[in-house]
């Protein structure tokens, strides 16, 4: 483990291209991680995430081998394995297998969330918070980490259990209702439920509902983000303001703004959440009314797809509803699964590091708290055995943050290693078909010039000026009408959809995150348009057409 | 009295007792029949060959095929789709389909089916040679469909048909058969003796998704079910269903044909249980119609319907 993670860092830069070995290639993800990931980072996703990612595609039938995560320059890499059949009959059969293992798991995607994953899901959580790093002594404090990680690898697997049937059954919906209805797209009929996503935003509308209520509307508008902190803190209504901000955070607080333990949770730095209470304060945007609005609009989509269907054989009708049912739970699930892995997950295990980190630097092993992310999970296990460690763990630290500094002024390839990615081997199944459109597609030619081409994600056409916004403090810029443009937008992201004109992303495809709530915010949204952030500068005007996956750049 | 028999002779009503093939053609005596034992067909009635006759006086239209040239066919039919139709005979379709309007649940829409007095005896059964248009919903509708019927008598195929039959000096006549449409799940016909292989005690099933037409006209390669002695499934090879036929979207459309969804051009349209319940019903039918038949029926919501019966003709030609 130590030398490995030596080679990553002492040839500092490394060549993008050198082959990790000599299996197919590692892919980059910029939906996921487009940004360097800390050296604890990346032992997490070695030890939990791959883990994790691995167990469940096994648990759920899929003949993965391995999910292997590797770095160049601080960037992440992965890729799959699967096991290669013996012979063509043999892919036939396991194809066959698959299917109908993936169909009974679509089917019971619910019962087992409700039954099974989420009650656990939320033990898991709570085990994992009621763990206290500050308060452990030494030995404690390593087999804390060791049994929170653990903790992590279950919640992990878990996930990708769910992963498999979710999209799966998205996927295998889309395509029904494309052949009933001549190609058209679905999406509008599957308007998911009152997920906590959805909850925590019409919360968010209430805290800036409660900002109208208590006069607070001039100060926030005159006010930049950064200073609103103390100018609330100086009136009555501002403080009663800030009461009521903070009894959301302890509810919705465990939303960070990338997935990175380097980023501080809205509970630690509720910049963010005031810039988007902002946002809404300053719009006329109403959480509750738009979830209502959208709920009574996916009923009446899904009336006249009925109604349509009316005359078709009742195998088809039933067909129909059987998918319907389980792509609209998948879509919530989709929500649901992020909130409370994606986020509830990655943030707690921030919070439980953090804290570990001010344990190990009030007992003089580290210099400041926050130093524990600059160390591989090894290392913060040996510093805990061996205190002597502390000086060379130290210039570690330092040597790493100036090596992340200067990553991040580079751009990673798209892959590394001897080839060019192929198209997935093997047959065709939902789950490929599916995660081909959860993936970002290929780059696509532009047909004008000032024009980019990605794939269409939610309808609708809209011009508005631009705000590039490469994290979601620069996100917190946009004003009511802009177009929010960025690499990818993680689920912290998403109550900006609330005022944001369009977005367009550089990463995902019509199955992604950003696209599915993109088409629950009803705006019109482009994913997959390869170097929007850098063609695109911040105060242009842009028109966002998403029917047709395409933003001209008008001014 | 003049009235009742005026009605009579132009319409009749196919679960009111047995009508004659004479009047009705065959397929509408078969379905007398067929109601007339229980069967589960929907209401009908028949417009009878005295309404065609009173039609062909009225605008001239041959009786024979030796009356008219091949080459003069075409512009005999045309001429039949423009005429119209007489005013007491227009009087008991319109009376006709309001009864049966009355007589349905819901907006009924209509299969209007030729039936010609030659067609589907035992020796000749015309099978597929004369009209029958699906889903006809309005008045307007209705009038050109009985007249495609009508014309259908004199369609180049039917008139060879007869030629070729020693059936050209015959006077033609033809009966047409307004029948509530079922909205089909799934359509089939059962042949109450093997038509092909002869393995005694058996019978055999097609079966597609949608409206008879995709069977009936080869539309599809349709699920092929044997079944044996005991109303088990011998063997079912499932088909290559790529298409359907189903009800318009709108009144007026008529019927169209779409894709099936490819889960299930390939899925069993029967299961094991309609198989068993379609084999039973057309057994225990061959058995009091007194010959090997040859079914077309349909399921909607779940429950059989038969539209028609005809007796095998092919049995002997295969010997």
């Amino acid at each position: 483990m130590e030398a490995s993670l030596e080679r990553q860092t002492s040839v500092f830069p490394e060549a993008w291209d050198a082959p990790v070995d000599d299996g197919p290639v590692y892919t980059f993800d910029p939906m996921h991680t487009p940004y360097v990931v800390s050296p604890l980072q990346q032992s997490f996703a070695r030890e939990v995430f791959d883990v994790g990612f691995t167990k469940g595609f096994r648990e759920v039938g899929l003949p993965i081998r391995a999910h292997e995560t590797r770095y160049r320059n601080y960037y992440q890499f992965d890729r799959a394995t699967f096991a290669e059949p013996a012979s063509e009959d043999e892919a036939r059969r396991l194809g066959a297998e698959l299917e109908a293992k993936l169909q009974q798991e679509v089917g019971r995607l619910q019962e087992r969330w409700e039954t099974e994953h989420l009650p656990r899901i939320k033990e898991l959580l709570a085990t994992f918070r009621s763990l206290d790093p500050e308060r452990a002594s030494g030995v404690e404090l390593a087999a804390l980490v060791d049994g929170g990680f653990e903790l992590q690898r279950e919640l992990w697997t878990i996930h990708f259990r769910l992963a498999p049937p979710m999209l799966a059954a998205m996927q295998v919906f889309h395509e029904l209702y494309a052949e009933l209805f001549d190609g058209a797209d679905g999406s509008d009929l599957l308007a998911g439920g009152p997920s906590e996503s959805v909850r925590a935003g019409q919360a968010l509308g209430d805290l800036a509902i409660s900002a109208r209520d208590l006069g607070l509307v001039e100060l926030f508008r005159d006010t930049p983000v950064e200073d609103l902190p103390a100018a609330l803190e100086r009136s009555v209504p501002g403080r009663a303001f800030w009461r009521e901000m903070e009894t959301f955070l302890a509810t919705y607080g465990l939303f960070q703004d990338l997935y990175e333990f380097q980023t501080p949770t809205w509970r630690e730095d509720p910049s963010c959440l005031l810039a988007i209470v902002r946002g809404y304060v300053l719009s006329d945007y109403d959480a509750r009314a738009h979830f209502t609005a959208q709920q009574a609009g996916a009923a009446e989509a899904t009336e006249r797809a009925r109604a349509a269907l009316a005359a078709f054989p009742e195998a088809v009708r039933e067909q129909f509803e059987g998918l319907l049912a389980a792509a609209r739970f998948a879509a919530f699930l989709q929500e649901e699964h992020n909130y409370y892995i994606d986020q509830q997950g990655a943030a707690s295990g921030r919070l439980f590091l953090v804290a570990a980190g001010r344990r190990l630097a009030a007992d003089g092993l580290l210099a400041q708290p926050d130093d524990i992310f600059m160390l591989s999970l090894d290392e913060v296990r040996a510093l805990i055995a061996s205190p002597d460690l502390a000086g060379a763990m130290s210039e570690r630290v330092s040597t790493r943050r100036e090596e992340l500094r200067h990553a991040r002024t580079m751009t990673p390839p798209p892959f590394i290693g001897p080839r060019p990615p192929d198209a997935p081997a093997g047959p065709s199944n939902p789950l490929v078909r599916g995660m081909g459109r959860f993936f970002t597609p290929s780059p696509q030619q532009s047909e004008a010039p000032n024009q980019l081409k990605g794939a269409p994600a939610s309808t609708g056409v809209v011009t508005g000026r631009a705000r590039v916004a490469r994290s979601l403090g620069e996100a917190t810029a946009l004003q009511p009408g802009d177009v929010l443009v960025a690499i990818t937008t993680m689920p912290a992201w998403t109550p900006l959809f609330g005022i944001a004109a369009a977005v367009v992303t550089e990463t995902g495809g019509p199955l992604s995150h950003c696209a599915v709530m993109a088409r629950e915010y009803r705006i019109p949204a482009v994913v997959g348009a390869h170097g929007a952030t850098r063609t695109i500068q911040s105060g242009q005007i842009v028109t966002v057409d998403g029917g047709r996956g395409v933003v001209m750049i008008v001014e | 009295m003049e009235a009742v028999s005026t009605q009579e002779r132009h319409v009749r009503w196919l679960d009111r007792g047995v009508v004659s093939r004479a009047d009705v053609g065959g397929k509408g005596a078969s379905l007398s029949q067929l109601a007339a034992l229980g069967a589960p067909v929907p209401p009908a009635f028949a417009l009878t060959t005295d309404a065609y006759r009173a039609f062909a006086a009225a605008h001239g239209v041959p009786a024979r095929a030796t009356d008219v040239d091949d080459n003069d066919l075409t512009a005999l039919r045309a001429r039949m789709l423009a005429a119209p139709v007489p005013g007491d005979v227009a009087a008991m379709i319109a009376e006709g389909h309001g009864t049966l309007r009355a007589r349905a649940a819901r907006e009924v829409a209509l299969a209007v089916r030729s039936s010609a007095t030659a067609e589907d005896s035992a020796e000749f059964s015309f099978a597929g040679l004369h009209d029958t248009i699906l889903d006809v919903r309005t008045p307007a509708a209705l009038d050109a469909a009985i007249k495609r019927c009508w014309a259908s008598l004199w369609s180049d195929r039917a008139v060879a048909y007869r030629r070729t039959g020693g059936l050209a000096t015959d006077e033609a006549a033809i009966a047409v058969v307004i029948q509530q449409l079922v909205h089909s799940d799934v359509s089939f016909i059962v042949f109450t003796r093997d038509p092909v292989g002869n393995c005694p005690g058996h019978l055999v099933i097609d079966a597609s998704w949608g409206l008879g037409e995709a069977v009936v006209s080869g539309l599809v390669v349709p699920d092929h079910i044997i079944v044996g002695p005991e109303d088990e499934i011998a063997e079912y090879t499932v088909g290559d269903k790529q298409v359907m036929v189903i009800p318009g979207a709108s009144p007026g459309d008529g019927a169209r044909e779409v894709a099936v969804p490819r889960v299930l051009r390939t899925a069993p349209a029967l299961s094991e249980a309609r198989v068993r319940e379609i084999a039973a019903l057309a057994r225990s039918l061959s058995l009091r119609l007194g010959y090997d038949a040859d079914l077309e029926g349909g399921i909607q919501d779940g429950r059989l319907y038969l539209f028609q019966a005809r007796p095998i003709t092919t049995l002997g030609a295969s010997l």
